[in-house]
């Protein structure tokens, strides 16, 4: 008796390991893999301190997969498409990267200043996916705070297309759209 | 034989009877009248002396004083001259001339010197008369005088003698000539005389009244002081004229009666013929308000108090159960309308209900606080309560229209506070203030807590040594603190901590998914494949 149970369970091991599929490596990609290349002239004229504070993406982006839009209102994941890393922090390191090559004389900080003399800049994206095989969105909108209290406030939402179906190419759009964006906004502080 | 012959020695005698003869009938037959005066007393009379005149002329002679037989008075009999016989008539007067002072002045003062004399008024009568009384008094008006003589009569006392002139815009027109006692009417009965060419001034709705020197009025306006020239004060006077606007209409003549009035005032307010009788009931006292009291709408004087209380009978168990006052009321419509827009009583009665309907009421008010007299206020009140229907057929049935009437500002205010001490009666104050003691209490307790406490830190901030330690404590803490700052490495490891963990959420999060979409994934895997995405169509 005692055999048979072993056998018994040497057949069950070996049924599990052999439907077992083999493990498949999912892409991963990274927006700050890079460095950033500005293509706009930046702000010279702007000086002090910036804290940029980390982006804030919508809930379903907040996803390892990059999501693609098949619907009006209808989303998916693409389980073998991933980002690196979270994407706020990705978004937010590379805005921070952006802003200081934009504004040489500006003293950009990731974390919160103490100084009351700061600018604080906040990001939320709302829309950060594919749209079909070979396009992409990208939209969100910004506020920054002065250091008299008044606020700048703004939107942007873009679209462009990627070779289809290569995800490299679209990661990469998403990422020139953010650059730009940035550095517009960047452009636009005084 | 010879003739017997008278001698002519008897010729003179006989020539000097017949010359004494003459001379007894010239002076027997150039006599007057004998006259014979009755008078209480002959004071400054003196017979044989004293002479009887006539405008100044001498015309008789007093022959003869004497006592009447009961002694009583006096007799004198007087020779008036032949000439001057027809003088004695029914209606002539006589009286003494002798130094008199009076109203009109002084007078007979030539008989100081020349004294006293008896002097002759002749009348128009044809009768002959031989015995007169002699008057009191001098007659004041000249009968020929041109004028017109009037009858006045006044109700109240005795305001004016005989002899006060009648005064027009500071002129004499005239005097006071009689001043009787009528015991039929209970008047007064003047005869006053106002010479022409005055006597055009008058009509027959000529007002008369009293000029009084000094005229002080305290009323609702206040205190009034009015002077009049020191003559007016000296001997008074009557004056006449007519009420505001009003015109006059026909002549007087001779025997026309008026009224006298104590003032100008009673004289104009009596000339209010166009008015409208009411009532008001008062629930409250009428202290101070009584007849003349004003009525008045917001300044205006529009109407009279008539009798306050209204005394005739007027059975109401209404009233008497709230002892309720009725007054009697003129809405005198010639104070604030024009002649011509007078309206009728049925208009006025239509304007007032409909005033009624909109708050229209009486409140008494007081209008000299000095002298405390009161008026009738008439306002519109937005809080006016409704019209008591038994107190309208009160009215009613006593031949007046109702003026409603609500409490006076002084007694709605008692009223309200009365009624705020009621509601603060009715207030559990005692519990209240049980509890607020209370809580004093307890808030005393804390606040010697708290003083202790203060007190001892206070100690402790004081001591040097305290300081040093805590110097050192706050030092220490600051350090602490600085460990936990932005910059320090225990917030850099904290915060890469949380992020690792974010991550590893974040990772889980498609895992979890497919476990809870395929649980056996775990074993046979899911699915591993990207969907295919629709092909853009855009272009």
């Amino acid at each position: 008796m005692n055999a048979l149970k072993i056998y018994a369970a040497m057949l069950a091991a070996t049924l599990v390991i052999g439907c077992a599929s083999p493990p498949q490596q999912p892409n991963q990609y990274s927006l700050i893999a890079s460095p950033v290349e500005l293509n706009g002239v930046t702000n010279s004229s702007l000086s002090g301190l910036l804290e940029v504070r980390r982006v804030l993406v919508a809930d379903y982006l907040n996803d390892p997969r990059i999501m693609a839009q098949v619907g009006d209102n209808q989303l998916i994941s693409l389980p073998r498409q991933r980002w690196a890393s979270p994407l706020a922090g990705e978004l937010s390191a590379l805005t921070v990267e952006t802003f200081a090559r934009a504004l040489p004389d500006v003293k950009v900080l990731a974390g919160s200043s103490p100084e009351q003399e700061t600018m604080v800049l906040e990001i939320e994206v709302n829309r950060f996916h594919l749209i079909s095989d070979s396009q992409l969105r990208v939209a969100g909108r910004y506020q920054l705070k002065q250091p008299d209290g008044n606020y700048i406030t703004g939107q942007f939402q873009r679209e462009a297309s990627f070779v289809a179906n290569n995800y490299d190419d679209a990661v990469d759009q998403m990422r020139t759209i953010w650059i730009d964006e940035m550095t517009r906004i960047a452009g636009d502080l005084k | 034989m010879s003739k017997a012959k008278i001698s002519s020695v008897w010729f003179v005698p006989i020539v000097a009877a017949l010359i004494g003869l003459w001379m007894a009938y010239q002076h027997y037959s150039s006599l007057g009248p004998l006259v014979t005066i009755t008078m209480p007393n002959a004071d400054g009379l003196v017979a044989g002396k004293t002479m009887l005149k006539s405008r100044s002329v001498n015309i008789g002679k007093v022959e003869s004083i004497i006592l009447s037989d009961d002694y009583s008075h006096t007799i004198v009999q007087a020779r008036i001259d032949k000439p001057y016989a027809g003088m004695l008539v029914e209606d002539s007067e006589l009286w003494v001339v002798k130094p008199r002072i009076g109203r009109g002045g002084v007078s007979g003062l030539t008989t100081i010197l020349s004294g006293a004399y008896i002097e002759v008024r002749p009348g128009d009568s044809s009768e002959r008369k031989k015995s007169y009384q002699l008057l009191n008094e001098p007659p004041l008006g000249d009968p020929d005088r041109d004028g017109v003589r009037l009858s006045l009569f006044s109700t109240g006392s005795k305001s004016v003698e005989a002899g006060t002139p009648v005064n027009y815009k500071g002129f004499a027109v005239g005097q006071v000539e009689q001043v009787s006692y009528n015991t039929e009417t209970g008047n007064i009965d003047y005869t006053l005389f106002v010479e022409a060419p005055f006597d055009d001034l008058l009509a027959s709705n000529s007002k008369f009244w009293i000029q009084s020197a000094i005229q002080l009025q305290m009323n609702t306006a206040g205190l009034s002081v009015q002077l009049d020239s020191m003559e007016s004060l000296l001997s008074g006077g009557v004056t006449f004229g007519f009420s505001k606007d009003e015109l006059p209409l026909g002549k007087v003549k001779s025997g026309d009666s008026f009224k006298l009035y104590v003032s100008e005032k009673e004289a104009t307010e009596a000339s209010f013929e166009h008015y409208v009788p009411a009532l008001m009931f008062f629930e409250e006292s009428i202290a101070n308000l009584g007849a003349n009291s004003p009525i008045e709408f917001r300044g205006i004087r529009v109407g009279t108090v008539i009798e306050a209380p209204y005394r005739k009978p007027i059975e109401s168990e209404v009233m008497s159960k709230n002892g309720i006052i009725p007054v009697l009321v003129h809405f005198e419509f010639e104070r604030w309308f024009d002649p011509g827009d007078i309206p009728t009583k049925e208009e006025w009665y239509a304007d007032m209900e409909e005033m009624i309907t909109r708050g229209f009421r009486a409140t008494i008010q007081t209008g000299n606080l000095l002298t405390g007299a009161r008026y009738i206020d008439l306002d519109f009140y937005d809080d006016a309560a409704p019209v008591s229907e038994p107190l309208t057929k009160v009215a009613h049935n006593a031949g007046f229209k109702m003026m409603p009437t609500m409490p006076s500002g002084l007694t709605r205010m008692t009223e309200q506070i009365s009624s705020i001490m009621n509601k603060i009666e009715d207030l559990p104050l005692e519990t209240t203030v049980a509890r607020l003691n209370a809580v004093l209490g307890n808030a005393n307790k804390a606040m010697a807590t708290f003083d202790g406490a203060a007190a001892k830190l206070d100690k402790i901030l004081v001591n040097e040594e305290s300081d040093a330690d805590l110097a050192a404590t706050l030092e220490q803490l600051q350090k602490t603190l600085a460990t936990y700052d932005s910059s320090s490495a225990l917030h850099q490891d904290l915060r890469q901590t949380v992020q690792s963990l974010e991550h590893v959420l974040w990772e889980l999060k498609p895992l979890l998914e497919m476990v809870n979409q395929k649980p056996d994934a775990l074993i046979f895997g899911g699915q591993v494949q990207d969907p295919v995405l629709k092909k853009d169509t855009s272009e």
